[in-house]
């Protein structure tokens, strides 16, 4: 017995030291011009639109207090127009980034809220993204942040042998080189606060046929446990005495019943108000107003935030 | 908790540890120990049904005594039928009660009577048609005198909840458990060496074959534009994907019970390789097979044959339709227990079909082969392998498929002129993983898995570089891990 736990104490020594070469000479090794070898072989789509790094960066380096906290998905990030807000005086930040899932947006949460102490939260609910283990969003990530606490959590609650070896990977690699050293500061193009600019239409959406009908599915195993993580983030916001509101952005394509109203038990239970925008979507122009079918672009964005804004002014959210 | 989660690995080497450093040889303990750990490792999955797994084993338990116990043939048939009730009224009440309701309400509805029944809504306890086939062979065995009653209940518990079994299986009945359970377990490194590669090689199946396998056929069984080419690929993948699926959960079940001095029955011995239908079935989900084969199959054949005296019946040999009406029953509930919907019934039937034109024709077959010195010719073997494969594929459309229409849909688009068309989105990156694969299985097709090195001279040095390289590739490479399919019966 004793022999073979020394053996295996060995090999699992061995396996960590070639774990840690593999993944130091990988990520340091140049695919191409903009990809390493272990962005390629773990299929890390670090090439995701979303300036996922920027806009961290900015929540970690606020030069001005945050009204509303907006978290969520590319749906969110194409809805919520940070000009339309601060005309009425309301200063946004969005820290949505693309296929971003209820398990990353709970941990997520859980780092920023009390980094950025926003007055209101609005967490925006994507339906579609509820079967999703997360892992997509995991990688930009782990790409674009510093390795912290929550994303170790993160990574044991998605819990895929590659979500590991992702986080280990940046673990190394921003110990080498922290994340944020020698940043020169630079707004991208099309960006604002967390916020994507883009006026691109897709005229067929006004001709073609659109189905729009619930889906009559039962909930997946994934879906389960991504409600969950939404319960858990109306708990955990709520637990902070901070006002959150649940928004799901108008869409063109078909959506889960039952999800939906799984996630009005949870607003009612925890008295959070569920803005389901999709009743606005008749106020919509289909081919001036969306990008695609599931997100807005910055036309809409701005019908939807002033929407938005009303709901909120209605809803006597104290700022 | 998965086997490949490392929940589960944090469980295991906490269990492992305390199971042969704390408590060896002390086997009350040691089974104390994977008794609560079999209960925690059920309940993680969902509390709620930990009753429904000790109140079946319980009765089990009861019933078993009072089988045992009678001398009176009568009296030990009644407690027999009585546990086979119950325990065949509890799979039935969770996991076919809604299937059966419309049924049930228009054929009440013949004779005027309407019923007012609603659909149940009851989640189906995970493991529930295993554990109740475990059940159902500890009382038959007991009745069948091949066991005698456990007085202690402490052994059945374990033994029907042992927790690498309960939920997917292998079937490892009682009858072969319990005695291992009562026998003091000595740490024996070859075995527990050779436990830790069949849990690689499974954990390495799953995580580079299956669980990438899924993504392709997912979406071929979902995209209702597909070609045809697309589609034979997408049959194709979720074939490879379901035997990778589920032999992996074996190897890593198997594997655990021998890390913990367990032998537990092998559950597939190399099925693709087969060269007739009957030959996969002799390979694949062996413990179910053989299960229904003695406890149904046997049973049913030997009552009919009782019942028909005459040579023949409709032209047809007795015997052959003995095989025929024993075959058919036999499969159709083999189907309908992997789930309550009319696909599953349909697969069962159509390998009911192939076992019986297989019966009919190997005769036939063997004397053609025999008359063209074509038994040992590789081609011809070659071709066998192929085509049984082909049958294989074909069938399991029927399995994956949601509901009827869909399969014949399926079928009907996939054999068109696209057909010969490149197909779309093919994972062009699976090719090689699946050639190392199946290249693996066919050099250890004579061994018990994939990574079994018994007499083979290889040194240590190579050994561990071939463990180390499957773990750097299962790190790297998984796309998306599924939950095991055959979780869902």
């Amino acid at each position: 017995m004793k022999k073979f736990l020394v053996r295996g104490g060995l090999f699992v020594f061995i396996l960590i030291c070639l774990y840690s070469a593999v993944i130091y000479g990988t990520s340091k090794i140049k695919y191409n011009e903009k990809y390493t070898i272990f962005n390629q072989i773990v299929n890390n789509p670090v090439k995701r639109g979303g300036a996922t790094f920027i806009k961290f960066y900015e929540a970690t380096h606020l030069t001005k207090p945050v009204d509303i906290l907006v978290i969520g998905s590319s749906r969110a990030f194409r809805s919520f127009d940070p000009d339309v807000f601060e005309k009425n005086n309301l200063h946004i930040h969005l820290l949505a980034t693309s296929s971003q899932a209820p398990v990353n947006t709970y941990y997520l949460l859980k780092e920023y809220l009390l980094k950025i102490r926003p007055k209101m939260v609005i967490f925006d609910v994507h339906l579609g993204l509820l079967n999703s283990n997360g892992i997509e969003c995991f990688y930009d990530l782990c790409t674009n942040i510093p390795v912290s606490k929550e994303l170790f959590e993160m990574a044991l609650d998605i819990d895929q042998a590659n979500t590991y070896s992702i986080c280990y990977a940046a673990l190394i690699n921003q110990a080498d080189t922290p994340i944020y050293k020698g940043y020169a500061y630079k707004v991208p193009k099309g960006y604002r606060k967390g916020f994507l600019v883009d006026y691109k239409t897709d005229s067929t959406l006004g001709t073609k046929k659109i189905d729009t009908s619930w889906m009559k599915k039962d909930l997946t195993a994934q879906e389960i446990k991504n409600l969950k993580h939404i319960d858990n983030i109306a708990r955990f916001v709520r637990s902070h005495n901070v006002p959150i509101l649940f928004t799901k952005q108008p869409v063109l394509s078909r959506e889960k019943l039952l999800s939906n109203k799984k996630i009005h038990e949870i607003a009612t239970k925890y008295q959070i108000k569920y803005l389901d925008l999709n009743k606005f979507r008749k106020d919509l122009n289909f081919s001036h107003d969306f990008y695609d079918q599931n997100h807005l672009n910055t036309y809409g964005a701005e019908k939807i935030s002033e929407i938005i804004i009303k709901e909120i002014q209605n809803s006597n959210f104290i700022f | 908790m998965l086997f490949t989660s490392v929940k589960f690995a944090v469980f295991f080497i906490l269990l492992f540890l305390l199971y042969w450093l704390l408590f060896n040889n002390k086997t009350k303990t040691q089974n104390v120990l994977l008794l609560v750990a079999s209960y925690l490792f059920y309940g993680f999955w969902d509390f709620r049904f930990l009753g429904l797994l000790a109140g079946i084993s319980l009765l089990n338990y009861f019933l078993g005594l009072a089988i045992g116990s009678s001398s009176r043939r009568m009296t030990r048939k009644t407690w027999l039928i009585l546990g086979l009730v119950c325990n065949i009224g509890t799979l039935v009440t969770f996991k076919y009660f809604d299937f059966f309701l419309p049924g049930l309400q228009s054929l009440f509805s013949v004779f005027s009577i309407h019923l007012n029944l609603h659909s149940l809504g009851f989640i189906v306890p995970l493991g529930i048609s295993f554990y109740t086939f475990l059940s159902i062979s500890y009382i038959v065995d007991i009745y069948r005198k091949k066991l005698g009653p456990e007085k202690n209940v402490f052994y059945v518990l374990l033994s029907l909840s042992f927790f690498p079994i309960v939920l997917a299986g292998p079937i490892n009945r009682p009858v072969s458990l319990l005695p291992q359970l009562k026998t003091p377990r000595d740490f024996d490194p070859v075995l527990a060496s050779d436990g830790l590669r069949q849990f690689l090689w499974g954990l390495a199946v799953k995580m580079i074959i299956a669980d990438n396998c899924a993504v392709y056929a997912d979406k071929t069984f979902t995209d209702p534009s597909a070609t045809g080419s697309t589609l034979f690929y997408g049959a194709l993948f979720f074939s490879i994907q379901i035997y990778a699926d589920f032999s992996s959960y074996s190897d890593m079940a198997i594997g655990i019970s021998k890390l913990l001095g367990f032998r537990l029955i092998r559950n597939f011995n190399f099925p693709y390789f087969a060269t007739d239908i009957a030959d996969f079935w002799r390979r694949w989900h062996i413990s179910l097979t053989t299960w229904f084969r003695d406890y149904l199959f046997l049973p049913l054949a030997y009552f009919l044959s009782g019942k028909i005296k005459k040579q023949k019946v409709l032209f047809i040999r007795s015997d052959l339709v003995i095989y025929i009406l024993s075959i058919l029953f036999t499969w159709s509930i083999t189907g309908f227990w992997h789930g309550a919907a009319w696909t599953f019934i349909i697969w069962g039937l159509v390998h009911a079909f192939f076992l019986v034109m297989h019966q009919v024709f190997r005769k036939i077959k063997k004397s053609f082969l025999a008359r063209h010195h074509l038994q040992k010719d590789l081609l011809a073997v070659a071709f066998e392998r192929f085509f049984t494969l082909g049958m294989i594929v074909l069938a399991w459309v029927f399995f994956r498929s949601k509901t009827l229409p869909k399969a014949i849909d399926y079928l009907d688009r996939t054999f068109t002129l696209s057909l010969f068309s490149p197909p779309l989105g093919f994972p062009t990156k699976m090719i090689i993983p699946i050639f190392i694969f199946f290249t693996i299985e066919w050099a250890q097709r004579d061994k018990q898995h994939g990574l079994d090195f018994t007499d083979a001279p290889k040194t240590r040095f190579i050994r561990w570089a071939i463990y180390l390289f499957i773990l750097l590739i299962i790190f790297f490479y998984q796309v998306k891990q599924q939950e095991f399919i055959y979780f869902k019966f």
